[in-house]
């Protein structure tokens, strides 16, 4: 602990000296601290487990951009974390190039990120590892109604000590697209993708896909209208360790404003259809949804009410399920406090499979279910803010065995010098 | 599970016993039994290992690894004649091989979900990141700061196979996302602002240049102005939408200003006065309470406009009393608005 307050120390020091703006870019040196807490209590053998995990850590960043009115531009945020359990390093950058019309026409973006864990960390996957992701697009027609974009992305993901819960991979893509200029205040993109995945220590995992994706996005301060679709074809190297399988994802979300309140509607599908179904891999369709209203000024405070339900049909299989559940919420986006919190309780039912107990099947029992959830952010004043983030799902299963709850509380101070 | 538990417990225990008083042949039988109930919770384990190592998470590996643990323990107490025991740890070995195989299952489809919903945040994010930085608007950089620190956690859950707490908290870093997007790509911007601020100062200069000898429509262009002024001190604080409001505020007044459209009725202005009233009380009760000197000045600005409108109505002079009101009305609203 008196090694991380002397970080804190030394990072402060050099935040301070280092918060000057410069001409011709904006920079800004950000210093926090913060505890996060992650809580899981489950049963495990005879009696109930429960795991906690406590870090106390120092970040200290900058984040460089260049002019937001420049043409062509560029940013950079780069991150120093010190902390109990682990040390991160993260480096975020890229640059757009636009022509006279102010159209971008090219653009390249690189995220790196490493972790290295303190020994005697808690966290029960500690390898060090480091990870990279470099993204390209060309757009080499352009008008004001809409663009082509040509996009190819390299990512990798790299284990000190690589196991079956910390895997390796490369994986790549190339795709097409058609969006809307990149000064829209509507967007959109219709577009098809071609991706392979390779993992060095397991082989028969590898993948490639095609995928074509469609993506609409409205949102307005009252009223959002926001949809997308994505169907993928992915093929798996040997079908034997997994089965190749189609895939398609919608989702619809929509507040309509009206002289009451603003009506919201969601909408979510996921279909999984295996080649051969088998083991965890088996075929399915997820559907959820929601419906309710909410009130109030949504640059000031608001109010929600929603039933929420999810529906999953897996054929035969024991994981059948319907779900349904009353969420209320609130959020407030004052200047000097903004956050949300919220409640669900519910029930979920699942089909029972079989009576015999030497059958392989699973069996999963019918729960009730609170999920609450925090954020907020309290501005003290301009240079000092407070983060906090709580999250708490427990649930009370029929089989008292099977209850879990989770949880997950962060409390950050951040300096802005 | 407990139901089938207590149930091969029971027949179990009634076989062991009845073995006591049983021939060789009987005891023969129990072992055979008791081996092969073995051999089939070893079954399930290999079962549970293929579902947990295509989803792999620290809780479902921790359960199988004890569940294993519990499988060679049944094996060495039945090769040392101790069946009882033996069946116990089997069993046990097989709840943990079931709960280990269904929390396996309900992560292969979340981890997907979960990477699926990382990569689309991240080509949000990018979009939304560069627009909500050209606007300028100080909440919309804070939302999407929020954002991107609740998308970093929730990458660091995922690194720890904590997929489920990882697609909460990603949910929290989209609508943090969305609120910076709404902001900035419908009412920030300040191109978009400096456009409207011109276009409205014209407007309204234009107006009074044509009625500004018209002492009813003065006294509205002089409530534009000020909502104009307002607008300009907004947007110099970082607050594009409220000086958006206030922008269109002006426009509305100095419209009023210059020609009203609505068909002139003295029961329908009397209405105006009335809901002008009816609003008045909760809206000054607002203004008050929050202590807004700049929401004081409009509230009595809207007074101004209603006493007024009141006044013109006593005198038969519909068009400017209905002026003065609706110019109340939309004064009542951003007093209402500064208030909050």
């Amino acid at each position: 602990m008196t090694g991380a307050v002397c970080l804190a120390g030394a990072l402060c020091m050099a935040g301070g000296a280092a918060s000057t703006a410069h001409a011709g870019s904006n920079w800004d040196f950000p210093l926090s601290s913060g505890y996060d807490i992650y809580v899981h209590d489950y049963f495990l053998a005879e009696s109930d487990t429960t795991e906690v995990i406590q870090e106390f850590n120092f970040t200290a960043a900058a984040n460089g951009s260049s002019e937001f009115s420049a043409r062509n531009r560029w940013f950079m945020r780069a991150g120093l974390s010190g902390g109990t359990e682990l040390y991160r390093q993260s480096l975020d950058t890229g640059f757009r190039l636009r022509n006279k019309e102010r159209h971008e026409w090219l653009r390249g973006d690189l995220l790196m990120l490493a972790r290295q864990f303190r020994e005697g960390s808690e966290y029960s996957l500690s390898s060090n590892n480091h990870e990279g992701r470099m993204t390209g697009a060309l757009s080499p027609w352009t008008t004001d109604n809409m663009a082509v974009e040509l996009r190819a992305r390299g990512r990798y993901v790299n284990y000190e000590r690589p196991s079956t819960l910390e895997v390796d991979y490369v994986d790549g893509s190339a795709g097409a697209y058609l969006r809307s200029p990149s000064r829209s205040f509507r967007t959109w993109r219709v577009g098809g993708l071609y991706t392979a995945r390779d993992y060095p220590d397991s082989g028969a995992i590898d993948r490639e896909g095609f995928i074509l994706e469609g993506d609409y996005d409205h949102g307005r301060l009252e009223g959002v209208l926001r949809a997308y679709h994505r169907s993928e074809r992915r093929n798996i190297a040997d079908p034997d360790a997994r089965p190749s399988a189609w895939f398609h994802w919608t989702e619809l979300d929509t507040a309509h404003p009206t002289s009451r309140a603003e009506v919201v509607l969601r909408a979510s599908s996921e279909v999984w259809d295996y080649d051969e179904a088998s083991g965890a891999w088996y075929d399915s369709w997820q559907l959820g949804g929601q419906a309710g209203a909410r009130w109030g000024d949504p640059l000031n405070t608001r109010v929600e009410t929603l039933i929420t339900a999810e529906h999953l049909e897996a054929g035969d299989e024991p994981e059948t399920y319907w779900q349904t559940g009353l969420r209320v919420g609130a959020e407030t986006l004052k200047p000097e406090l903004s956050g949300s919190i919220s409640i669900e309780v519910g029930r979920r039912w699942y089909r029972n499979s079989t009576d015999d107990p030497d059958s392989f099947a699973l069996e999963y029992t019918d729960y009730s279910y609170l999920a609450f959830w925090l954020m907020g952010n309290w501005m003290i004043n301009e240079h000092f803010s407070v983060d906090v983030t709580a999250n708490f799902e427990p649930e009370s299963h029929t089989e008292q065995d099977d209850n879990i709850t989770l949880g997950y509380g962060s409390l950050r101070l951040v300096w802005r010098p | 599970m407990r139901k089938h538990t207590n149930t091969i417990l029971i027949t179990l225990l009634l076989v062991f016993a009845g073995g006591v008083f049983a021939d060789s042949a009987q005891a023969q039988s129990v072992t055979d039994r008791l081996e092969a109930y073995i051999q089939q919770t070893g079954e399930m384990l290999r079962h549970a290992a293929d579902l947990v190592s295509d989803a792999p998470n620290p809780r479902s590996v921790r359960i199988l690894e004890q569940a294993r643990l519990d499988h060679q323990r049944s094996i060495k107490l039945a090769q040392s004649d101790q069946p009882k025991m033996a069946f116990a740890h089997s069993e046990r070995a097989r709840q943990g091989a079931r709960q280990a195989g269904r929390i396996a299952r309900e992560l292969s489809g979340d981890t997907e979900r979960l990477q699926r919903r990382l990569e689309r945040y991240m080509e949000l994010r990018e979009r939304v990141g560069e627009r909500v930085h050209e606007s300028g608007d100080e909440r919309a950089l804070r939302f999407l700061r929020e954002s991107e620190s609740q998308a970093r956690r929730a990458r660091e859950l995922q690194k720890q196979g904590d997929i489920a707490l990882a697609l909460q908290v990603l949910e929290g870093a989209e609508d943090l996302l969305g609120r910076a997007a709404r902001i900035a790509f419908e009412e920030g911007g300040k191109d978009r602002f400096e456009r409207e601020l011109e276009r409205t100062r014209v407007f309204v200069e234009r107006i009074s240049n044509e009625h500004g000898n018209d002492p009813h429509a003065a006294d509205l262009l002089t409530s534009a102005k000020m909502a104009l002024r307002r607008a300009e001190e907004a947007a110099a604080q970082g607050h594009l939408v409220r000086a958006l409001k206030s922008l269109q505020l002006a426009r509305r007044l100095a419209s009023r200003a210059a020609a009203p459209d609505e068909r002139l009725d003295e029961a329908a202005i009397e209405r105006q006065i009335e809901r002008f009233d009816q609003r008045m009380e909760r809206v000054s009760t607002r203004v008050r309470d929050s202590g807004s000197d700049r929401a004081g000045q409009v509230l009595q600005r809207a007074l101004q406009h209603r006493e007024r409108a009141a006044s013109l109505l006593d005198q038969a002079k519909l068009e400017p009393a209905l002026r003065q009101i609706k110019a109340g009305l939309d004064l009542l609203a951003a007093a209402d608005d500064l208030a909050g």
